[in-house]
């Protein structure tokens, strides 16, 4: 029973980390209708701007800031990034093919993670969080508050992102701005300060994932990559582009990779997510991209 | 020379009308792929490349580094055709490489077959990588482009997990196999770069004449159709999943052979080895090598592995650049910024140029020679005499010209044709109860109609009745419910391109022609005869091929000479008007040699002259026994040409009859010019 509990409590995590890793790509997609496959890369170095803010010098060697105001002002030093990437590698290439679009994200990808290889070499460093080491005992499972913590704010990241989406003026421009750039633009929808806005959200929120994503393992250049492989895993699971569905996604692959990898096939778990995301775009490919494909002939 | 399409209309009127269309060109138009020299490129490259290297690089760290651009090019030219031609979105090319090493090392360790050799392993390579590629191309098959891509990097995840975790197939110890046989030939064993280069060259050399035939076969037009416009591809008879799953697997075995080849010249392999670092590398060298030729994967490759060699302080005898460089505290040599230095790269080249290395290179040789674009001809054809007599550039005008004015048909003859073939009355496609249902809009109804034999009925409608949606139904392009027959035999509907099989083929409302690919190729892909398409022939059977494919060119050349664009047979269709267009996609149609032709508002944006021209068309095919349905706006146009017409209203036939008939029903007056409110009151 414990064992059970266990494995379905890493399951919920792992949900949770594939839905926080998903939101931030999912609300570019939202917005602009391009996946930006640098994403992971954002991700970790959310997780080496912490690291370098909090450490013992800190940054400039101005001395280390606290946990919480560290994590505070990366995700601000992200939200920059974000802002500025759109700037250089999305902004010049508004209406060209999505092929286009996402090879530079893939190149974006490749300076990210260059730069951060340079910045801070290869050798896996590890990030402190206010929590590290306390478990929560449930049934008998030790459950790290690591997890806890990812867990809560996956939900109230997800929520917050939903109501923002549903309820709010931004939320109704950037759904216009989707659904037809030129047409938002014409009825006055800021849509070039909206995609800065949505880059910089989203970057920002891969900070936060890197943030609470780090002190699970060591840190080093791939953490990120990782990550949103799995998040892509749980959007395609969802039905890609639905936030709420990303954390069904999730879930449903946690629970796959560890209640089916904990008791068959061990040591192949990791691979489980990804066989169910084939089958799943194998035997349901609709979702937004269905209605994304009928053209006006 | 900048666009002479503009400027078309004035000089028509004054041109003699009985300039004969191809009167400039000595001898009939092809694909232009078929002009050129490239199995003489290819020689002369392969002969270059190994001069240079027996000549002209020593030491081994030189010569395995020429060893790595051909491996690299190897897995790039898999990669052109996978993404590239077909462009299908794919991160899976390393892990291919991985999956054609991994078994091949594998075949060779356990000796499968009693056999230990290099030859048989990769044969098995090659076998495993193709049955693994295909089943999942197979599953991906409906899957849009970020599916596609999000399915490969996930198919990567499992792969490499796979081959870190089975330590039974890989053999490895820790993270690295080892002890993988070298390969041998005729007994003498391949272990030194030296050696290797040999094999590798002409693995190469096997690659790019693999791309050569399939250039010079329908494959490559066909996946270029797929590519950019797969439902039209797929009404004009293209069979598209086959051309997808046939370019994947093909692309996804080169990297399955690259890879074998790699792991049994190195004698060892590591999973990280083909990890999303090679992914990427392999995305950067396609890409800034230009992604529309065989040549760009080289070139990228050579970009990728040489420059930041010589970044490090040289390489090949070429002295670099060395110094250093102080960044976060440490010292880096410019080599260490080669990621960075690549990934900006690709950036830079998405925006300030596309087309890659390979495309500068063109555009500085037509500078050079003068060219507002690249001809096929080169200097090194012209020295030899190989290259076909062409016209001097300053022919051009008047080629464009003629295409223009060339031979309206003749409209007495087709004229009489039509009037001698009248409509029989028997139906040759009979639809019934068509719906269509755009999620809570019945955009067509419980639509029934008739085409009979050798009629043109005409399909009327206020914008949003669901003329083209209709065609669109019965082409297979939305889904739809209801039935539908021609000549009897029942069709399944929502499948794109199966009414084409039965010898309909539409039009569409903004014409679908393709970018790039040559009008002449345009009018290829809709051909009837689809015999030896695919790429076995391609490959094994030259002769056969390029024979039938030369008919092919012939009747695509009478369907453009019928239409007036024979002049412009070799230009991408890109540079054609709108006008023009339309006529490309009816010369397509008239090439596919259809019994019924659906044409959606074929006169739109056509001038009074225009209009002229394409009724004496669809007279002409009217006389050789074409039945037609004619969705269109002009009701002089459709009065002039229908034996019926029939009226759509939101979706719901109102009318159907002799034009004369129908425009005199209220309901048809209705429906286009509104309900006169106080007259149905007073009755």
């Amino acid at each position: 029973m414990s064992n059970f509990v266990a494995l379905l409590a890493s399951g919920l995590a792992v949900g949770a980390i594939a839905a926080l890793a998903a939101v931030g790509f999912l609300l570019i997609y939202k917005a602009t209708g391009v996946v930006n496959f640098a994403q992971g890369e954002l991700i970790t170095l959310g997780a080496y701007i912490a690291i370098w803010l909090t450490q013992k010098d800190g940054a400039f060697g101005l001395g280390a800031l606290g946990l919480v105001p560290g994590y505070v002002v990366t995700i601000l030093i992200m939200f920059v990034i974000g802002m500025g990437l759109e700037r250089v590698a999305y902004a010049p290439l508004r209406g060209r093919s999505i092929h286009v679009i996402v090879i530079t994200t893939l190149g974006a990808a490749v300076v990210l993670r260059a730069f951060i290889g340079l910045w801070q070499g290869t050798t896996p460093q590890y990030l402190d969080s206010p929590v590290r080491g306390d478990v929560l005992k449930i049934a008998g499972a030790n459950i790290s508050y690591q997890r806890v913590l990812i867990v809560v704010v996956s939900a109230i990241v997800v929520i917050s992102t939903i109501l923002l989406f549903q309820f709010t003026q931004f939320g109704r421009q950037l759904r216009a701005t989707a659904a037809d750039r030129d047409t938002a633009k014409l009825c006055g929808v800021p849509v070039n300060w909206l995609s800065m806005l949505a880059f910089g959200l989203s970057a920002a929120l891969a900070g936060l994932a890197g943030i609470l994503l780090a002190p699970l393992g060591s840190v080093d250049l791939t953490l990120g990559f990782n990550f949103m492989i799995l998040g892509f895993a749980a959007a395609v699971l969802g039905g890609f582009g639905s936030i709420g569905g990303v954390v069904v996604g999730g879930v449903a692959i946690g629970l796959v990779q560890h209640l089916f990898g904990g008791y068959v096939l061990r040591d192949y778990n990791a691979i489980f997510p990804f066989v169910l995301m084939i089958l799943v775009i194998a035997l349901r490919p609709q979702g937004v991209f269905a209605r994304a494909a009928v053209r006006r002939l | 020379m900048s666009t002479p399409w503009t400027t078309l209309e004035k000089p028509r009127a004054a041109l003699p009308a009985e300039v004969s269309p191809d009167s400039s060109r000595g001898e009939r138009p092809r694909p232009p792929v078929m002009r050129g020299q490239p199995y003489l490129w290819l020689a002369l490259f392969l002969l270059g490349v190994a001069l240079f290297r027996q000549f002209g690089v020593s030491g081994f760290g030189d010569a395995d580094l020429i060893n790595t651009w051909l491996y690299f090019s190897v897995i790039v030219v898999g990669f052109y055709l996978v993404f590239g031609v077909s462009g299908q979105f794919a991160f899976s090319q390393a892990v291919f490489a991985a999956i054609g090493a991994y078994t091949s090392a594998w075949a060779t360790r356990v000796a499968l077959f009693g056999v230990d050799s290099f030859w048989m392993g990769v044969v098995v390579g090659i076998v495993i990588t193709a049955v693994i590629a295909a089943a999942f191309g197979f599953l991906m098959r409906r899957a849009s482009h970020f599916y596609f891509a999000i399915g490969t990097l996930g198919l990567s995840e499992i792969v490499l997990e796979v081959l870190r975790k089975w330590t039974d197939f890989s053999g490895a110890s820790g993270d690295t196999t080892v002890g993988i046989r070298h390969i041998s030939l005729f007994g003498y064993p391949l272990d030194n770069p030296y050696r290797i280069f040999w094999v590798w060259l002409g693995a190469l050399a096997l690659m790019l004449l693999l791309t050569i035939f399939l250039a010079r076969s329908p494959v490559l037009r066909e996946a270029i159709a797929t590519r950019d416009q797969d439902v039209v591809a797929a009404t004009l008879g293209v069979a598209i999943l086959r051309s997808r799953i046939t370019m994947f697997v093909l692309g996804s075995t080169i990297a399955g052979v690259g890879g074998a080849i790699f792991a049994h010249t190195k004698g060892f392999a590591t999973a990280d080895s083909f990890g999303i670092d090679l992914g990427l590398g392999i995305f950067v060298m396609l890409i800034l090598g230009g992604l529309d030729s065989r040549w760009g994967p080289i070139v990228g490759a050579a970009f990728y592995v040489f420059v930041p060699q010589w970044l490090q302080g040289g390489v090949l005898g070429i002295p670099g650049i060395d110094f250093t460089v102080n960044v976060f505290g440490q010292e880096h040599r410019l080599g260490d910024f080669r990621d960075i230095f690549f990934g900006s790269l690709l950036v830079i080249a998405m925006i300030a140029f596309p087309e890659g290395l390979v495309g500068i290179g063109r555009r500085v040789r037509s500078l050079l020679l003068g060219r507002a674009h690249p001809a096929q001809r080169t200097w090194l054809s012209d020295l030899f005499g190989l290259t076909p007599k062409k016209q001097p550039a300053a022919d051009e005008g008047a080629r464009v010209r003629e295409a223009t004015v060339a031979s309206p048909p003749p409209v007495g003859a087709g004229a009489i044709d039509g009037a001698t073939r009248a409509p029989s009355g028997t139906p040759v496609l009979e639809a019934h109860d068509i719906k269509v249902q755009f999620g809570g809009v019945r955009a067509v109804d419980g639509v029934s109609l008739s085409v009979l034999e050798n009629e043109i009925l005409g399909l009327v409608g206020p914008n949003g009745s669901g003329k083209t949606t209709f065609l669109n139904a019965l082409t297979g392009v939305v889904p739809a419910s209801g039935s539908l027959r021609v000549r009897g035999s029942r069709v399944r509907l929502a499948r794109a391109g199966r009414v084409r099989a039965l010898a309909v083929v539409r039009t569409y409302q903004t014409p679908q022609t393709y970018d790039h690919l040559a009008c002449i190729e345009d009018v290829l892909l809709s051909t009837a005869d689809r015999s030896l398409t695919g790429i076995t022939p391609a490959c094994l059977g030259r002769l056969a091929v390029v024979r039938r494919d030369r008919a092919r060119w012939e009747a695509a050349a009478r369907a453009l000479e019928r239409v007036g664009l024979i002049g412009l047979a070799e230009e991408p269709a890109a540079r054609l008007s709108y006008g023009q267009r339309r006529l490309l996609e009816l010369a397509r149609a008239i090439n596919a040699q259809p019994q019924i032709l659906l044409l959606d508002e074929p006169s739109a944006g056509l001038d009074s002259s225009e209009t002229d021209q394409l009724v004496a068309h669809l007279r002409r095919l009217q006389g050789e026994g074409v039945s037609m349905l004619l969705v269109d706006h002009k009701l002089d146009f459709i009065t002039s040409l229908c034996d019926r017409v029939a009226v759509l209203e939101l979706g719901r036939l109102v009318a159907v009859g002799p034009a004369a008939t129908v425009f005199e029903d209220h309901r048809v007056v209705d429906a286009y010019l509104g309900v006169d409110e106080e007259a149905t009151s007073r009755a």
